[in-house]
C-alpha cells in the first residue's frame, strides 16, 4: 500500500496512522494537514486508514429520546439562522451606502485605487462584516469550482489543492456578508491565499462582478472579473497582504478601477 | 438481518448493553452517502435517515471513548448535529459515510477526554496517575469484550501485543501517541512504529479499500 518514491517523504507521512487514530498533538496534526493538503496520495492513503479505524467502532443503538433531542436542536438552529440574518442586513444596511462615487485615483503604476471618497468616513465599519465563525465554513466549499473544460483541469487541479490547504489551516480567517444586490459572499484567507465564494448573485445582464482586493480600502487593486454560473461564483486570488475584498458591478470587461461602490465588502484580520 | 448480541462487560467500569454489528444494518452504505448529499441541500427527511442509519456508529465511538452512557449521548447529539451542519464537506469519493460519522465521532469525544484531562490537571496539579492508569487498563478489556464482530476480533488478533496495545491507548484512550509513549515507558519512534505496523497491518487484515 505504501507507496516508493526517490524523493525524500514528508515525515509527516509516518504521522499518517496515528493523525488517523486522533493520537497526534497540534504541531503533528498542523504538519500532516499540510501533508494532505499538497498530496492526493496522502489523502488516499489516511482514507484508507480512517475506513481501518472505523471498522473499529462498534454500533450501539443510542438512548431513544436523543433522537427527537437532535431534531429539536435542529429545529432551534433554523429560528437562530433566521435570526442571524436579520443581524446582518441590519449591518450591511449602514455599510454600503450611494452607489456611483468613485473617487478613485490611481496610483504611480496606475492599477492601485480607492474603492471611494465617501467609504473613509465609513471604513471602521467595514469591520462589520469581518467575523470568523466555524460554524459559517460550510458556506466556503467551492461548489462553484467543478468546471469541466480538459484544459482547466490541471489549473483546477491546483486549485483544489491550495482550497483543501486553505479549509485545513487553523488560522485561516473567514469572512462573510450579505450582497446588497443579492446573495450572499465569503472570502477565507489563509497563507498569502484567500478563497472567494459568493452564491444567489444577481443577474447583471450586460455588466459582470469584478473583485478587488488590498491591504485596506484604500489601495484597491482588480482579482478580476469573475465567472457567475448560476448566481454562484468561486475564485482563489493571491493576497499575499490583503485585508479587505470586495465586489462591485462593472461594464462588461471589468473596469480598471472600480465605477460603482461595492455590493459587498468583506474586511478579515491582517 | 442485522444479528443483535449481548455482551456483558468483564470490570466494574464496562458497559453492558446490546450491540448490533454494523455489517448487517438495513441502510445500505450507497444510499446513506446519497442521503448524507441531501443533507448538504438542506432535505431534512433525508437528515432522518442519516441518524436512523449512522447514529449507532457515533454513539458507538463515543462510547467506546468516553465508556460512559450519557457522556456519550451528549456527544452524539453534538455530532449528529454537526453532521447536518458540515454534511457539504462529506465526500462520497474520499469513503463511506460511516466512517466520515466515526471520523467526526472520535475526534469530538477525544477532545473531550482531552478537556477533562486538563481540567483534572487543573484542578488537583497532580493526577493520581495509579487511578488513571487503571482507567486505561479497563480500556482494553472494555474493547474486548465490545468486539463480537468476527472479522474485526481475528483481525486484531493479528497484531503484536504491543502494538495492538498502542492502537487500542491511542484509540480508544483518547491518548496521543506521545502519551503513549509515557505511560508505556517506550521510545517515541517505537510507539509510532507499533502505531503504524499496527493499523497497517489490521487494515490488509480487514481488506479495506479507500
Amino acid at each position: 500500500m505504501s507507496d516508493t518514491t526517490n524523493a525524500p517523504r514528508d515525515p509527516a507521512w509516518e504521522l499518517l496512522p496515528a493523525y488517523a487514530l486522533d493520537a497526534v498533538d497540534d504541531l503533528d496534526r498542523r504538519a500532516v494537514e499540510r501533508l494532505l493538503a499538497a498530496e492526493e496520495s496522502a489523502r488516499h492513503e489516511l482514507a484508507s486508514l480512517q475506513a481501518t479505524t472505523a471498522a473499529l467502532v462498534p454500533d450501539i443503538e443510542p438512548p431513544a429520546h436523543l433522537r427527537a433531542d437532535v431534531l429539536a436542536r435542529l429545529a432551534a438552529l433554523d429560528a437562530d439562522g433566521d435570526a442571524d440574518g436579520a443581524r446582518r442586513d441590519a449591518a450591511d444596511a449602514s455599510v454600503f451606502p450611494d452607489a456611483g462615487t468613485t473617487g478613485a485615483a490611481e496610483s504611480a503604476d496606475g492599477t492601485v485605487v480607492s474603492l471611494d471618497a465617501a467609504r473613509r468616513r465609513r471604513r471602521r465599519r467595514w469591520g462589520v462584516a469581518g467575523i470568523a465563525a466555524a460554524g459559517v465554513l460550510a458556506l466556503a466549499v467551492p461548489t462553484g469550482i467543478a468546471v469541466q473544460q480538459a484544459q482547466q483541469r490541471s489549473q483546477l487541479e491546483d486549485e483544489r489543492r491550495a482550497v483543501a490547504a486553505i479549509l485545513a489551516d487553523p488560522d485561516a480567517h473567514l469572512a462573510t456578508s450579505d450582497v446588497s444586490t443579492g446573495g450572499r459572499a465569503s472570502v477565507l484567507v489563509a497563507d498569502g491565499q484567500a478563497l472567494f465564494t459568493a452564491s444567489d448573485l444577481s443577474d447583471t445582464g450586460d455588466h459582470v462582478y469584478q473583485l478587488w482586493r488590498g491591504p485596506d480600502p484604500d489601495h484597491m487593486v482588480s482579482a478580476g472579473v469573475l465567472t457567475v454560473r448560476g448566481g454562484k461564483t468561486s475564485t482563489l486570488v493571491d493576497a499575499a497582504d490583503d485585508a479587505v475584498f470586495a465586489m462591485t458591478v462593472e461594464p462588461e470587461g471589468g473596469s480598471q478601477q472600480p465605477t460603482t461602490a461595492p455590493v459587498v465588502a468583506l474586511t478579515v484580520p491582517a | 438481518m442485522s444479528a443483535v448480541v449481548a455482551v456483558s462487560g468483564g470490570g466494574s467500569r464496562t458497559v453492558s448493553q446490546t450491540v448490533r454489528v454494523p455489517i448487517a444494518r438495513t441502510t445500505e452504505p450507497a444510499d446513506l452517502a446519497a442521503a448524507l448529499e441531501a443533507c448538504a441541500r438542506g432535505d431534512r427527511d433525508a437528515f432522518e435517515a442519516v441518524y436512523d442509519g449512522l447514529s449507532p456508529a457515533v454513539f458507538g465511538t463515543a462510547v467506546g471513548v468516553l465508556r460512559d452512557r450519557d457522556h456519550a449521548a451528549e456527544v452524539t447529539q453534538e455530532v449528529m448535529v454537526e453532521v447536518w451542519q458540515q454534511a457539504a464537506r462529506f465526500d462520497a469519493s474520499r469513503g463511506s459515510a460511516r466512517t466520515w460519522v466515526v471520523t467526526l465521532a472520535h475526534r469530538r469525544a477525544v477532545d473531550r477526554v482531552r478537556s477533562e484531562q486538563s481540567r483534572r490537571v487543573r484542578d488537583q496539579h497532580d493526577v493520581d496517575r495509579s487511578t488513571a492508569a487503571a482507567e486505561r487498563d479497563v480500556v482494553s478489556e472494555h474493547v474486548e469484550t465490545l468486539f463480537e464482530q468476527a472479522a474485526v476480533r481475528d483481525c486484531l488478533g493479528t497484531l503484536t501485543d504491543t502494538q495492538r496495545d498502542a492502537v487500542v491507548r491511542a484509540y480508544y484512550g483518547g491518548r496521543t501517541y506521545r502519551e503513549v509513549a509515557e505511560d508505556v515507558g517506550a521510545a517515541l519512534p517505537t510507539v509510532k512504529s507499533r502505531i503504524r505496523d499496527g493499523l497497517i497491518r489490521l487494515r490488509d487484515c480487514l481488506g479495506v479499500t479507500a
